[in-house]
């Protein structure tokens, strides 16, 4: 079944458009990346479905669960069962690990239990009384995605959750979220520069060029598709 | 991967007392501060250390909005007036069956106040915390003053307008001699500071629950990051909005306490400058903290009556004096004294203040300490 359904979207900031019409299907439990260059509008199309004040969306559907999502405020995004996590401050530095899970757990409908979540992360499970400000960038992330989790949402919206991490932590955390995915039968769509991570992980695969999704392949067709590799990301 | 070492290697305090370190503090605070303040040493007069909890409680309130929340009011003079006046009109003038002067009055007064405060701060807040963060320090500002001068035109004679309200004012129970204050009631006599000592511990701890609770979590995750915590589910402008009217309740309560302090209800209380006072202090204790605008309420008025009343300068003891030297017409300026301690801090660390910078000293000693002994 389809969880998130968009079409025609078409989005961007006061500057100017930056979404001509993206099409996106992530099936209930799918793992679906979203690659590109720099500046062809992944963060923008993970903004638009998590709703929120930038960008605005200017045409198109964001169907979720059969329900239309945009025009929404993002709690309600949120409480429909979807958890995002933002490329850049992603946790609440003042907050020490289990507040910031507590935080999500107490506005969520119906959340999973911290030990259930922290099972996932033992690293973090030692670590519970530690602010996040005091905390490195690869267990900010881990801890983004622990929070994430405790929402217990359908889907997980990741911004470029492997950016600026030592290579030991990327694989950590692509088991992770690999994990989540497979036990908890939790969605994810996935934006990614990083395509070795993304292939890593991800079942399905839409390329977005300069704001419009060129391609759309599966694992193992990019893995073959030198051309489109090369065209649109560059490697 | 140092840090982390050193961290656990340093024993911690058992960790009940510990959790229960913000409530101790607090006890400790109130024992010792009129002995220490008050004695002949320091200030010498004991309504300072009265007056020094009340203004912590009314910095407190305010942080729970700035420190906590991440809204500026520079309007918070207002909210004090509530707690100022009403009661103070209520006692003065024996509305209806209630008569002038009566215990029950005041209550009575006290209790519209608070009632009066949180419906304001509430509407207010449902008007403004939408408009931005500048937005709302300006709008603060702007209502904070149009109370000013409406009390300041006395309406129906309720407000004495710049003369304040001073005749009457204080309830039945209330005892002045002297200047010193007590309450009397039920056959017992209860010294002022020890009055407000038990409002003020009342009210602080009920600040402690509230930012240590869900709601006060949730509104430090306002503060840090809003668009966040609008993804993660948080309906930001109803937390904002209960905090406006939390801060404006526990500054009212700060208004009652100061208007039986000061034997009335006067109108300097509500202008602009106590407003910007407020955000001094906060901003010198450290806003991050929760016992920064207790430091920072302190320093203020502890600076402001040491500096204003110490105007020879005698070396070593005054009964013994080797050099003396005269001191007023520089500390006629100790609020460029405090001026300058504000620039610094805001400088150096403009969220920690003078308590982060206590508490990362002491952290620091705390390590140094292990070392040596280990």
């Amino acid at each position: 079944m389809t969880l998130l359904s968009v079409s025609g979207l078409e989005a961007g900031y006061e500057t100017g458009q930056v979404l001509f019409g993206v099409d996106i299907d992530v099936e209930d439990g799918e793992l679906v990346s979203l690659l590109g260059r720099n500046g062809a509008g992944k963060t923008t199309t993970l903004r638009a479905i998590a709703g929120g004040t930038e960008p605005t969306v200017l045409g198109g559907t964001i169907g979720f669960d059969g329900q239309e999502l945009s025009g929404s405020a993002p709690y309600e995004i949120a409480s429909r069962g979807i958890s995002f996590v933002p490329e850049e401050r992603r946790c609440f530095p003042r907050l020490s690990v289990v507040e910031n899970i507590r935080l999500a757990i107490n506005h969520a409908e119906n959340p999973k239990d911290i030990e259930t979540v922290l099972e996932f992360f033992p690293e973090l499970s030692e670590m519970r009384e530690k602010h996040a400000k005091n905390m490195s960038g690869g267990e900010q992330q881990m801890l983004a995605i622990a929070r994430a989790l405790a929402a217990n949402p359908r889907l997980m919206l990741l911004d470029e959750p492997f950016e600026g991490l030592a290579p030991y932590i990327v694989r950590r955390i692509e088991d992770i979220i690999a994990e989540i995915n497979d036990q908890q039968e939790i969605a994810v769509l996935l934006v990614e520069q990083n395509v070795a991570a993304a292939v890593a992980v991800a079942d399905y695969h839409y390329i977005l060029a300069e704001g419009r999704i060129v391609e759309s392949v599966s694992t193992a067709q990019l893995r073959a598709n030198e051309e489109v590799r090369q065209r649109y990301l560059g490697v | 991967m140092t840090e982390e070492t050193t961290q656990e290697s340093v024993p911690r305090l058992p960790t009940r007392l510990e959790r229960y370190r913000i409530p101790l503090g607090l006890l400790v605070l109130v024992l010792a501060l009129r002995p220490v303040v008050s004695s002949d040493l320091l200030l010498g007069y004991n309504a300072i250390a009265s007056k020094m909890l009340i203004m912590m409680l009314f910095v407190a309130g305010f942080n729970l909005l700035f420190g906590y929340t991440g809204l500026l009011s520079f309007g918070h003079a207002m909210f004090l007036g509530f707690g100022l006046y009403i009661p103070a009109i209520f006692v003065s003038n024996g509305p209806g069956l209630l008569p002038a002067g009566g215990g029950v009055t005041f209550l009575f007064g006290v209790a519209l106040a608070v009632a009066g405060v949180a419906a304001y701060g509430y509407l207010l807040g449902r008007l403004i915390v939408g408009m931005g963060e500048i937005y709302f320090a300006l709008l603060t500002l702007a209502f904070s003053q149009a109370i000013y001068f409406i009390v300041l035109r006395d309406p129906a004679g309720l407000t004495g307008g710049s003369n304040g309200l001073t005749q009457g004012t204080l309830p039945a129970f209330v005892e002045q001699t002297r200047g010193e204050i007590a309450i009397e009631a039920f056959g017992q006599s209860l010294d002022w500071y020890w009055a407000v000592a038990l409002v003020f511990l009342v009210g602080m701890l009920a600040l402690w629950q509230i930012v240590r609770s869900p709601f006060g979590r949730s509104l430090v995750a306002v503060s840090e990051n809003e668009q966040l915590a609008r993804a993660m589910g948080v309906n930001t402008t109803r937390y904002k909005i209960w905090s406006v009217t939390f801060s404006g309740i526990f500054s009212a309560l700060a208004g009652v306490l100061l208007m039986i302090q000061s034997s009335g209800a006067a109108i300097e209380n509500l202008s602009v400058f106590t407003s910007g006072d407020t955000v001094l202090m906060a901003v010198l204790g450290g806003v991050n903290y929760f016992f920064g605008p207790v430091v920072g309420a302190f320093s203020w008025l502890f600076v402001e009556d040491f500096l204003t009343g110490f105007e020879l300068w005698q070396f070593p003891l005054s009964e013994l004096t080797l050099v003396t030297v005269d001191l007023s017409d520089i500390l006629v300026y100790w609020q460029f004294l405090l001026g300058a301690l504000f620039v610094v801090v805001v400088l150096t660390a403009p969220e920690e203040g003078i308590w982060g910078y206590l508490s990362s000293v002491a952290e620091w000693l705390r390590t140094k300490l292990t070392e040596v002994i280990g």
